[in-house]
């Protein structure tokens, strides 16, 4: 049946915790997707990842069915194992919660350069320098 | 199931330029702790031709609050996102709005049609069936919160592998019956007795309403609670298992303990890289697979013991 794209809509979410609640509920129960369908599907897709944020990306379409594809963990994740903490820092013009090296921010962006919708690796650099800077993460020259 | 009052939140969604997309969510994610969605511009072509995301517009961020959110909370958010340095990111301002859980719950059946699954037809609570066939086993379904509408694959191919093998007089289990969609059609197509239970209380309410909106409540007993609480039912002809590979492979002994010589187990809810671990622990379990049914990424795997 030829189907026309309605929404892509990405969750973050962490694996194997879909549940109606929100964010899943109201992201997807706007378009009028089945939201247990949803549920039911991701958490038995990302069972074995449990633990970790699993952005799914659901295509909506205009019938009201629906694909998703798991992507990469968030870059803010992949940063704080890059720097070797728990969390960020919120005050980032305060306080430094860590640093990693301009290797490792060039590893992060390859790794997520096909979920960036980035043109380049430069720009794709650039956006993840950007997240670590909002999390009090410097990047060493 | 409408006894329950609905739960009330509140939406924060945020218009943000591409560059910092990540760090906001993740703000989001930080402050709300309940995940966040991310939805990008994108250019729809026509059927079947895909879409192009806009790289340069604006994304909008949805993250929710439990409960109303009052004006301090909410300047709570902004001063967040100023000492992250985010402020200029964001385009526009920070949109309020408080919702219920039926705004979003009830949205899908709008689009939630009439499915025919062989001689088995679903039909949705709030739709009229009007082309009865002599042969229909026709089942009404109001699956609430729970799972099973007979529109997922995994569902549609148990409901197969059921009428299949079903003769007058089973005994039935269906393990994790969501909705109970799987044990209404067990009952409907002339099963002895048929136990169904859940582990979560809001699929026994939503399978209890099913039974009696078909008039069913007589042949169906329905439990919280799993495997253990079939064991002094004795043992059965057919045991659904609708649900996933973990668990599956986790009650493969104790299914097999509560089947008879001979009888089926229908196991549904597998995805394909899981399908030769679970029949492996099936196997060992005294279960062979006698048949696979295949929908897109997931198998139904008809065994006998």
């Amino acid at each position: 049946m030829a189907k026309k794209v309605r929404a892509v809509v990405r969750i973050q979410l962490g694996a194997g915790k879909a549940t109606p609640a929100p964010p899943v509920g109201p992201a997807l129960g706007q378009h009028a997707i089945n939201i247990m369908q949803f549920c039911k599907e991701y958490n038995e897709k990302t069972a074995s990842q449990a633990g970790q944020i699993v952005p799914a990306e659901v295509t909506v379409f205009e019938d009201r069915s629906f694909t998703f594809v798991l992507k990469t963990p968030p870059a803010s994740d992949m940063l704080r194992k890059a720097a070797g903490i728990d969390k960020g820092s919120r005050a980032q013009k305060r306080e430094k919660a860590g640093s990693i090296s301009r290797d490792q921010l060039r590893e992060i962006a390859t790794a997520k350069m096909r979920d960036l919708n980035a043109a380049d690796i430069e720009s794709a650099e650039s956006m993840i320098e950007g997240s670590a800077r909002s999390m009090g993460i410097e990047v060493r020259n | 199931m409408t006894a329950k009052p609905l739960s009330l939140w509140t939406e924060a969604s945020i218009r943000v330029r591409p560059s910092a997309v990540e760090a906001v969510a993740e703000l989001l994610q930080e402050i709300t702790r309940v995940g966040v969605t991310i939805e990008p511009q994108i250019d729809a072509f026509g059927p079947d031709e895909g879409y192009l995301l806009d790289t340069n517009a604006p994304s909008t961020l949805r993250s929710y609050f439990y409960g109303t959110v009052p004006p301090a909370r909410r300047a709570a958010l902004r001063r967040a996102l100023r000492a992250a340095g985010l402020v200029e990111a964001v385009v526009g301002r920070v949109a309020w709005r408080t919702m219920q859980e039926e705004d979003w719950a009830e949205a899908w059946k709008e689009h939630y049609e009439i499915e025919h699954i062989g001689r088995v037809v679903i039909r949705p609570a709030w739709l009229e069936y009007k082309d009865r066939q002599p042969d229909d086993v026709v089942i009404s379904i109001d699956p609430g919160m729970a799972f099973g509408t007979g529109q997922h694959a995994t569902t549609r191919m148990c409901l197969q592998a059921l009428q299949e093998l079903i003769k007058p007089g089973d005994f039935v289990l269906d393990l994790g019956t969501g909705s109970g969609i799987l044990a209404l059609t067990a009952a409907s197509m002339g099963a002895g007795n048929v136990l169904a239970v859940d582990t979560e209380e809001q699929a026994v309410a939503a399978a209890r309403f099913n039974a009696a909106g078909n008039n069913l409540l007589g042949q169906i007993a329905i439990a919280h609670g799993s495997i253990e609480s079939a064991t002094i039912f004795g043992a059965f002809d057919i045991i659904l298992a609708n649900i996933n590979a973990a668990t599956l492979s986790s009650l493969a002994p104790k299914i097999a303990g509560v089947l008879k010589p001979g009888g089926h187990l229908i196991a549904g809810g597998i995805i394909e890289e899981r399908r030769l671990g679970v029949t492996a622990d099936l196997g060992l379990a005294g279960l062979q697979v006698e048949r696979k049914l295949e929908e897109g990424d997931w198998r139904t795997l008809v065994c006998r013991k």
